[in-house]
């Protein structure tokens, strides 16, 4: 599946079964990052599959 | 007439210019978007409540723009309001130099909308529970680098901000590691006003949430959800009961930190002048730097270590 990584502005290729999955793999913090799935701000739970349009955006803070 | 080119505006016209100017505005924060925020709504005719713990620090000029160099030291809060009122006398500006939390959040916070201008979660999911508790709508705005986020929260309405934002278990980046340009924080404040405008108007107002990276050009709208299992929807306030609270946070962008303490500045100043310079406002003290309100104290430092040995050095 093709990710996009906004912080880095970078696309990748992984695979994985789920959000959680995904995540780890791409060590990323859970706690640290949305991940939009096809549109929409999904929960770790979130199952993928290889069509999914993935872009994982780093949670903003700063005011 | 003051508002003319607004009521103009087909989405204005007249009847909701009055509901503007009936409504108050909570701005949480008076930094680089709550600064922007703020005048915009006070220009548009809306009534205001400002809200910060700050004083103003020389690399806020960059992008905090009610403020100027002669404000260096003086509270956010404060200046904020000589300013907006010199912009609009037509309306009401009630200034808090206090630090928001779940002891103060009720008295404080007390309007028809709040805008998160913030720059810390702790503070965001304390605003989330209240709104939510009170059914207050409120605007999440944040920004770092050149990107920022917007989310209207209205409760009943919309997903709570707890539905999408977990508690940070690590150190998100801030305005001090990853730098910001002082464009994005126009754009995230101009996005937060419209949508506050249409909530206090009773009109359509964005579902979700909105991503802008000005560098790149790049807007990204996400649809978000409510969660069944989320502990605000279901009435499980830890944030707003004083249960989730810390004592000692770092500021954004900056190298202070802020400690909460109960202070008594006429017993202080008589200790400080014994050993150095003191200067007194009517809100604060200064000793050598380190800033002292009746319910925190400021104090620059390289880490949190050196923080509380400054703190226990000096007011312990």
């Amino acid at each position: 599946m093709k990710i996009y990584i906004e912080r880095t502005n970078k696309n990748i290729n992984a695979k994985a079964g789920n959000v959680r999955e995904l995540l780890k793999k791409l060590k990323l913090n859970p706690t640290a990052v949305l991940v939009r799935v096809n549109g929409e701000i999904v929960t770790e739970d979130k199952k993928l599959n290889s069509k999914d349009k993935i872009i994982i955006h780093s949670v903003v803070s700063g005011g | 007439m003051r508002y003319l080119r607004q009521v103009i505006f087909e989405k204005i016209g007249k009847s909701k210019q009055k509901l503007l100017e009936e409504s108050t505005a909570v701005i949480i924060g008076v930094g680089a978007i709550g600064s922007i925020s703020a005048e915009l709504l006070a220009r548009a005719g809306v009534n205001l409540v400002v809200i910060d713990r700050d004083i103003v620090e020389l690399n806020n000029l960059q992008r905090q723009k009610l403020f100027e160099e002669q404000d260096i030291g003086k509270s956010k809060a404060i200046i904020a309001r000589e300013r907006l009122n010199k912009i609009n006398k037509d309306i009401s500006v009630e200034a808090y130099a206090s630090d928001l939390d779940y002891e103060n959040i009720d008295s404080l916070a007390k309007g028809d909308i709040i805008l998160d201008c913030t720059d810390n979660f702790e503070t965001r999911f304390l605003i989330n529970e209240y709104a939510v508790k009170k059914k207050i709508p409120w605007i999440y705005a944040a920004v770092i680098g050149s990107s920022g986020m917007i989310m209207n929260i209205v409760p009943g309405k919309t997903a709570c901000f707890r539905c999408v934002f977990k508690e940070p278990t690590a150190l998100l980046g801030t305005c001090d590691t990853e730098g910001i340009l002082n464009t994005i924080p126009n754009v995230i404040s101009a996005m937060q006003v419209t949508e506050a405008i249409k909530i206090l108007t009773r009109q359509v107002y964005s579902k979700g949430l909105i991503y802008y990276d000005i560098w790149a050009n790049k807007l990204i709208k996400s649809k978000v959800n409510k969660q069944n299992d989320c502990p605000v929807c279901n009435k499980k306030f830890e944030y707003l009961t004083g249960e989730k609270r810390s004592e000692l946070v770092k500021y954004c962008g900056t190298n202070t930190y802020q400690i909460k303490n109960k202070n008594n500045l006429e017993e202080l100043e008589k200790r400080f002048k014994n050993l150095g310079k003191v200067v007194k406002s009517d809100y604060y003290l200064n000793f050598d730097g380190i800033i002292i309100f009746k319910d925190r104290v400021l104090i620059k430092a390289n880490s949190k270590k050196e923080a509380k040995s400054i703190f226990d050095r000096y007011l312990r």
